[in-house]
Protein backbone atom coordinates (compact mmCIF):
# COMPACT_ATOMS: atom_id res chain seq x y z
CA UNK A 1 0.00 0.00 0.00
CA UNK A 2 1.45 3.38 -0.92
CA UNK A 3 0.38 7.04 0.85
CA UNK A 4 0.63 10.26 -1.21
CA UNK A 5 2.34 12.86 0.70
CA UNK A 6 1.10 15.18 3.32
CA UNK A 7 -1.71 17.26 2.15
CA UNK A 8 -2.63 20.60 3.57
CA UNK A 9 -6.39 21.76 4.40
CA UNK A 10 -7.10 23.29 1.08
CA UNK A 11 -7.15 26.81 0.78
CA UNK A 12 -10.45 29.22 0.97
CA UNK A 13 -12.06 30.90 -1.21
CA UNK A 14 -11.43 34.20 0.60
CA UNK A 15 -8.58 35.45 2.18
CA UNK A 16 -8.77 38.62 4.77
CA UNK A 17 -7.79 38.97 8.42
CA UNK A 18 -10.00 36.58 9.80
CA UNK A 19 -8.66 33.87 7.78
CA UNK A 20 -6.05 31.41 9.52
CA UNK A 21 -3.03 32.71 6.86
CA UNK A 22 -3.78 36.05 8.48
CA UNK A 23 -4.26 36.36 12.16
CA UNK A 24 -7.34 34.63 12.62
CA UNK A 25 -6.18 32.07 15.30
CA UNK A 26 -4.33 35.20 17.28
CA UNK A 27 -6.93 37.01 17.65
CA UNK A 28 -9.16 33.98 18.98
CA UNK A 29 -6.66 33.18 21.30
CA UNK A 30 -6.28 36.78 22.25
CA UNK A 31 -9.97 37.15 23.37
CA UNK A 32 -11.00 39.09 20.22
CA UNK A 33 -13.64 36.78 18.05
CA UNK A 34 -16.46 39.23 17.50
CA UNK A 35 -17.73 41.75 15.13
CA UNK A 36 -19.14 44.70 15.76
CA UNK A 37 -21.88 45.81 13.34
CA UNK A 38 -20.16 49.17 12.63
CA UNK A 39 -17.26 50.97 12.67
CA UNK A 40 -16.87 54.74 11.79
CA UNK A 41 -13.34 55.02 9.83
CA UNK A 42 -10.93 58.04 10.17
CA UNK A 43 -9.91 59.87 7.19
CA UNK A 44 -7.28 59.30 5.17
CA UNK A 45 -6.29 56.17 7.70
CA UNK A 46 -4.91 52.99 6.44
CA UNK A 47 -4.42 49.97 8.55
CA UNK A 48 -1.85 46.75 7.39
CA UNK A 49 -2.96 43.33 8.59
CA UNK A 50 -0.20 40.86 8.07
CA UNK A 51 -0.31 37.35 6.48
CA UNK A 52 1.28 34.60 4.84
CA UNK A 53 1.08 31.19 2.29
CA UNK A 54 2.26 28.05 1.83
CA UNK A 55 0.38 27.66 -1.83
CA UNK A 56 -0.12 30.16 -4.65
CA UNK A 57 -2.88 32.32 -4.38
CA UNK A 58 -4.85 34.27 -6.73
CA UNK A 59 -6.40 37.30 -6.21
CA UNK A 60 -9.54 37.87 -8.47
CA UNK A 61 -11.80 39.95 -6.62
CA UNK A 62 -11.49 42.47 -3.81
CA UNK A 63 -13.91 43.11 -1.59
CA UNK A 64 -15.08 44.89 1.91
CA UNK A 65 -18.06 45.31 3.94
CA UNK A 66 -19.73 48.21 4.39
CA UNK A 67 -22.04 49.34 7.77
CA UNK A 68 -24.84 51.60 7.66
CA UNK A 69 -22.79 54.90 6.91
CA UNK A 70 -21.83 54.61 3.66
CA UNK A 71 -19.54 57.60 2.04
CA UNK A 72 -16.51 58.48 0.58
CA UNK A 73 -14.06 56.07 -1.01
CA UNK A 74 -12.31 52.85 -0.28
CA UNK A 75 -9.06 51.54 -1.57
CA UNK A 76 -8.00 47.86 -0.71
CA UNK A 77 -5.08 45.87 -1.64
CA UNK A 78 -1.66 43.70 -1.01
CA UNK A 79 1.66 44.79 -0.37
CA UNK A 80 4.98 43.07 -0.05
CA UNK A 81 6.64 42.25 3.23
CA UNK A 82 8.69 45.09 2.88
CA UNK A 83 5.82 47.64 2.31
CA UNK A 84 7.38 48.87 -0.55
CA UNK A 85 5.68 47.61 -3.85
CA UNK A 86 1.70 47.65 -3.68
CA UNK A 87 1.03 44.23 -5.51
CA UNK A 88 -2.58 44.79 -6.30
CA UNK A 89 -5.53 47.16 -5.77
CA UNK A 90 -8.65 48.17 -6.49
CA UNK A 91 -7.73 51.87 -6.70
CA UNK A 92 -9.86 54.22 -5.45
CA UNK A 93 -13.44 53.52 -5.13
CA UNK A 94 -16.51 54.68 -4.36
CA UNK A 95 -18.15 53.44 -1.34
CA UNK A 96 -22.10 52.13 -2.31
CA UNK A 97 -23.71 49.35 -0.91
CA UNK A 98 -25.30 50.33 2.49
CA UNK A 99 -24.58 47.00 5.28
CA UNK A 100 -23.73 45.09 2.37
CA UNK A 101 -20.41 43.43 0.56
CA UNK A 102 -18.64 45.40 -2.24
CA UNK A 103 -16.85 43.72 -4.35
CA UNK A 104 -13.94 45.21 -7.23
CA UNK A 105 -13.02 42.76 -10.21
CA UNK A 106 -9.28 43.29 -10.30
CA UNK A 107 -6.56 42.22 -13.10
CA UNK A 108 -5.64 38.18 -11.60
CA UNK A 109 -2.62 38.68 -9.55
CA UNK A 110 -0.92 35.61 -8.42
CA UNK A 111 0.75 35.91 -4.69
CA UNK A 112 4.01 33.27 -4.19
CA UNK A 113 3.45 31.09 -1.64
CA UNK A 114 6.65 31.20 1.23
CA UNK A 115 6.25 34.60 1.90
CA UNK A 116 4.70 37.35 3.90
CA UNK A 117 2.31 40.17 2.58
CA UNK A 118 0.36 42.84 4.20
CA UNK A 119 -3.42 43.29 3.43
CA UNK A 120 -4.29 46.91 3.38
CA UNK A 121 -7.30 49.01 3.43
CA UNK A 122 -7.57 52.71 3.46
CA UNK A 123 -10.83 55.33 3.33
CA UNK A 124 -10.65 58.89 2.60
CA UNK A 125 -13.93 59.28 4.24
CA UNK A 126 -14.19 60.37 8.17
CA UNK A 127 -18.00 59.29 8.27
CA UNK A 128 -17.57 56.05 6.06
CA UNK A 129 -18.40 52.72 8.18
CA UNK A 130 -17.09 49.11 8.03
CA UNK A 131 -18.27 46.08 9.59
CA UNK A 132 -15.53 44.20 11.58
CA UNK A 133 -14.11 43.79 15.03
CA UNK A 134 -13.26 47.13 16.67
CA UNK A 135 -13.28 47.28 20.58
CA UNK A 136 -11.30 51.00 21.90
CA UNK A 137 -7.54 50.72 23.03
CA UNK A 138 -7.86 47.45 24.09
CA UNK A 139 -7.88 45.35 20.73
CA UNK A 140 -5.23 48.13 19.35
CA UNK A 141 -2.58 46.49 21.97
CA UNK A 142 -3.54 43.62 20.42
CA UNK A 143 -3.57 43.76 17.16
CA UNK A 144 -0.24 45.67 17.85
CA UNK A 145 1.42 43.21 19.90
CA UNK A 146 0.72 40.39 16.81
CA UNK A 147 2.32 42.70 13.71
CA UNK A 148 -0.88 44.64 12.69
CA UNK A 149 -0.15 48.39 11.53
CA UNK A 150 -1.46 51.67 10.51
CA UNK A 151 -0.74 54.62 8.60
CA UNK A 152 -2.23 58.03 9.47
CA UNK A 153 -2.74 60.42 6.56
CA UNK A 154 -1.74 57.76 4.15
CA UNK A 155 -4.43 58.35 1.24
CA UNK A 156 -2.87 59.53 -1.53
CA UNK A 157 -6.04 59.18 -4.39
CA UNK A 158 -6.05 56.18 -2.65
CA UNK A 159 -3.53 53.43 -1.13
CA UNK A 160 -0.41 54.55 -0.99
CA UNK A 161 2.64 53.12 -3.28
CA UNK A 162 4.94 52.22 -1.00
CA UNK A 163 3.57 51.97 2.91
CA UNK A 164 4.75 54.22 5.72
CA UNK A 165 4.07 51.83 9.17
CA UNK A 166 2.67 53.07 12.63
CA UNK A 167 1.80 51.09 15.35
CA UNK A 168 -1.56 48.90 14.80
CA UNK A 169 -4.90 50.11 15.39
CA UNK A 170 -8.19 49.01 16.82
CA UNK A 171 -10.19 48.67 13.84
CA UNK A 172 -10.41 45.69 11.57
CA UNK A 173 -12.54 45.88 9.04
CA UNK A 174 -13.92 42.45 7.40
CA UNK A 175 -12.16 42.81 3.83
CA UNK A 176 -9.81 40.79 1.88
CA UNK A 177 -9.80 39.39 -1.69
CA UNK A 178 -11.00 35.89 -3.26
CA UNK A 179 -9.60 33.56 -5.63
CA UNK A 180 -12.96 33.08 -7.25
CA UNK A 181 -13.92 34.68 -10.37
CA UNK A 182 -17.18 35.18 -8.94
CA UNK A 183 -18.44 36.01 -5.28
CA UNK B 1 -2.85 16.85 -14.17
CA UNK B 2 0.14 18.86 -12.38
CA UNK B 3 -0.08 19.39 -8.35
CA UNK B 4 1.63 22.11 -6.59
CA UNK B 5 3.28 20.90 -3.17
CA UNK B 6 2.55 23.15 -0.39
CA UNK B 7 5.63 25.67 0.89
CA UNK B 8 6.43 26.37 4.12
CA UNK B 9 4.22 29.88 5.28
CA UNK B 10 6.92 31.51 7.00
CA UNK B 11 6.22 32.40 10.39
CA UNK B 12 5.00 36.16 11.30
CA UNK B 13 7.17 38.31 12.06
CA UNK B 14 5.47 38.63 15.98
CA UNK B 15 5.24 35.39 17.98
CA UNK B 16 3.20 36.48 21.04
CA UNK B 17 1.68 34.51 24.05
CA UNK B 18 -1.49 34.84 23.16
CA UNK B 19 -1.33 33.40 19.91
CA UNK B 20 -1.92 30.05 17.85
CA UNK B 21 1.78 29.34 19.27
CA UNK B 22 1.30 30.29 22.70
CA UNK B 23 -1.44 29.56 24.66
CA UNK B 24 -4.10 28.41 22.55
CA UNK B 25 -6.79 26.99 24.97
CA UNK B 26 -7.79 30.48 26.35
CA UNK B 27 -9.30 31.15 23.31
CA UNK B 28 -12.40 29.24 24.73
CA UNK B 29 -12.67 31.04 28.32
CA UNK B 30 -10.07 34.29 27.85
CA UNK B 31 -11.21 37.52 27.42
CA UNK B 32 -8.71 40.34 27.23
CA UNK B 33 -8.87 42.93 29.65
CA UNK B 34 -6.81 46.44 29.67
CA UNK B 35 -4.95 46.67 32.90
CA UNK B 36 -4.26 43.53 34.85
CA UNK B 37 -2.40 44.21 38.25
CA UNK B 38 1.08 41.95 38.48
CA UNK B 39 0.37 39.20 41.22
CA UNK B 40 3.70 39.79 42.82
CA UNK B 41 7.06 41.85 42.70
CA UNK B 42 9.35 40.50 40.95
CA UNK B 43 7.30 37.29 39.68
CA UNK B 44 8.07 35.90 36.46
CA UNK B 45 6.04 34.21 34.57
CA UNK B 46 7.13 31.33 31.70
CA UNK B 47 4.39 30.97 28.70
CA UNK B 48 5.53 28.10 26.48
CA UNK B 49 5.28 28.59 22.65
CA UNK B 50 5.79 26.08 20.08
CA UNK B 51 7.31 27.18 16.86
CA UNK B 52 7.24 25.06 13.78
CA UNK B 53 10.01 26.22 11.96
CA UNK B 54 13.17 28.88 13.04
CA UNK B 55 12.69 32.06 13.76
CA UNK B 56 14.68 35.41 14.51
CA UNK B 57 14.43 36.34 18.14
CA UNK B 58 14.93 40.41 17.46
CA UNK B 59 13.09 42.11 19.78
CA UNK B 60 10.88 41.76 22.82
CA UNK B 61 7.77 43.09 23.32
CA UNK B 62 5.05 43.64 25.74
CA UNK B 63 1.72 45.73 25.32
CA UNK B 64 1.46 47.62 28.26
CA UNK B 65 -2.09 49.44 30.34
CA UNK B 66 -2.79 52.61 31.85
CA UNK B 67 -0.24 52.14 34.44
CA UNK B 68 3.13 51.23 33.44
CA UNK B 69 5.21 51.51 37.17
CA UNK B 70 8.21 49.63 37.58
CA UNK B 71 11.01 47.89 35.42
CA UNK B 72 10.35 44.56 33.64
CA UNK B 73 12.56 42.00 31.98
CA UNK B 74 11.52 39.57 28.94
CA UNK B 75 13.13 36.48 27.23
CA UNK B 76 13.11 33.76 25.47
CA UNK B 77 14.67 30.00 27.63
CA UNK B 78 14.66 26.61 25.89
CA UNK B 79 12.88 24.01 26.67
CA UNK B 80 15.34 22.56 29.24
CA UNK B 81 15.05 26.15 30.75
CA UNK B 82 18.20 27.99 29.74
CA UNK B 83 17.58 31.68 28.75
CA UNK B 84 18.92 32.50 24.89
CA UNK B 85 18.27 35.82 25.26
CA UNK B 86 17.12 38.51 27.83
CA UNK B 87 16.55 42.18 27.63
CA UNK B 88 17.61 42.89 31.01
CA UNK B 89 15.41 44.94 33.37
CA UNK B 90 14.28 47.85 31.57
CA UNK B 91 11.80 50.87 32.84
CA UNK B 92 8.54 50.17 31.36
CA UNK B 93 7.66 53.19 28.70
CA UNK B 94 4.81 54.09 26.74
CA UNK B 95 1.00 53.63 28.10
CA UNK B 96 -1.63 51.82 26.42
CA UNK B 97 0.71 51.05 23.92
CA UNK B 98 3.21 48.30 23.09
CA UNK B 99 6.71 48.49 24.02
CA UNK B 100 9.84 46.78 22.21
CA UNK B 101 12.79 45.91 24.24
CA UNK B 102 15.52 45.34 22.30
CA UNK B 103 17.92 41.63 22.54
CA UNK B 104 21.06 40.20 21.48
CA UNK B 105 19.45 38.65 18.20
CA UNK B 106 19.54 34.52 18.69
CA UNK B 107 18.02 32.31 15.69
CA UNK B 108 16.04 29.19 17.30
CA UNK B 109 15.12 26.55 15.37
CA UNK B 110 11.82 24.67 15.39
CA UNK B 111 10.35 23.45 18.97
CA UNK B 112 9.46 24.13 22.52
CA UNK B 113 10.15 27.82 23.71
CA UNK B 114 9.07 29.82 26.66
CA UNK B 115 8.85 33.18 26.68
CA UNK B 116 9.75 34.67 29.95
CA UNK B 117 8.74 38.30 31.78
CA UNK B 118 9.20 39.72 35.19
CA UNK B 119 7.50 43.09 36.39
CA UNK B 120 9.13 44.68 39.32
CA UNK B 121 5.75 46.31 41.04
CA UNK B 122 2.16 44.98 41.31
CA UNK B 123 1.46 48.57 40.77
CA UNK B 124 1.96 48.38 37.19
CA UNK B 125 -0.62 47.01 34.36
CA UNK B 126 -0.84 44.89 31.31
CA UNK B 127 -2.50 43.90 28.80
CA UNK B 128 -4.06 40.58 29.21
CA UNK B 129 -5.75 37.60 28.82
CA UNK B 130 -8.27 36.53 31.61
CA UNK B 131 -8.16 32.85 32.09
CA UNK B 132 -8.05 30.27 34.82
CA UNK B 133 -5.50 28.91 36.94
CA UNK B 134 -6.88 25.64 35.69
CA UNK B 135 -6.08 26.39 32.08
CA UNK B 136 -2.66 27.94 32.59
CA UNK B 137 -1.69 24.89 33.94
CA UNK B 138 -2.62 23.05 31.45
CA UNK B 139 -1.18 25.47 28.75
CA UNK B 140 2.00 24.66 30.69
CA UNK B 141 2.48 28.18 31.95
CA UNK B 142 5.01 28.12 34.99
CA UNK B 143 6.05 31.38 37.95
CA UNK B 144 8.97 31.63 39.78
CA UNK B 145 9.41 34.58 42.80
CA UNK B 146 12.73 36.02 41.81
CA UNK B 147 14.46 38.37 44.27
CA UNK B 148 15.09 40.84 41.78
CA UNK B 149 13.92 42.49 38.09
CA UNK B 150 16.30 40.39 35.65
CA UNK B 151 15.46 37.17 34.21
CA UNK B 152 17.78 34.18 35.57
CA UNK B 153 19.98 32.58 33.41
CA UNK B 154 18.05 29.18 34.15
CA UNK B 155 14.41 29.29 35.04
CA UNK B 156 13.01 27.20 37.79
CA UNK B 157 9.39 27.30 37.38
CA UNK B 158 7.06 26.33 39.63
CA UNK B 159 2.89 26.26 39.11
CA UNK B 160 1.22 28.99 38.02
CA UNK B 161 -1.69 30.65 40.60
CA UNK B 162 -2.15 33.69 38.01
CA UNK B 163 -5.45 33.19 36.62
CA UNK B 164 -4.45 35.23 32.86
CA UNK B 165 -1.36 35.67 30.35
CA UNK B 166 -0.25 38.64 29.62
CA UNK B 167 0.17 39.57 26.33
CA UNK B 168 4.11 39.65 24.85
CA UNK B 169 6.26 38.03 23.50
CA UNK B 170 9.22 38.81 20.48
CA UNK B 171 9.39 40.20 16.81
CA UNK B 172 11.42 38.69 14.12
CA UNK B 173 12.03 42.34 12.74
CA UNK B 174 14.56 45.29 14.25
CA UNK B 175 11.67 47.54 13.00
CA UNK B 176 8.60 46.32 12.64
Amino acid sequence: MSYSGPVTFPDANALTPFSPESIMYDLMCGGEFQFSNSMTWTANRAVYIPFSLSRPRRVAQIFWVNAATVAGNTDVGVYDEAGTSKLVSTGSTANSGASAIQIVNVTDYILSPGARYWLAIASDSGTHTYYGEVNAVTIARTTDALGCKSQTSAWSSGLPASATFAAGHEQLPLFGFASLATI
Amino acid sequence: MTYIDAAAAPLPLHIVSTSRYGAVVNMFHGDLVNGAAWPANNRALYVPVRLPMAALVARMLLANAGNITGNVDLGVYDEAGTRLTSAGSTARSGVNTVQYLDVTHVQIGPGVYYLGIVASSTVGTFNAIVTTVAINRIEGVLAEDLGATTLPATMTGVTVTQAYVPVFGFTQSATL
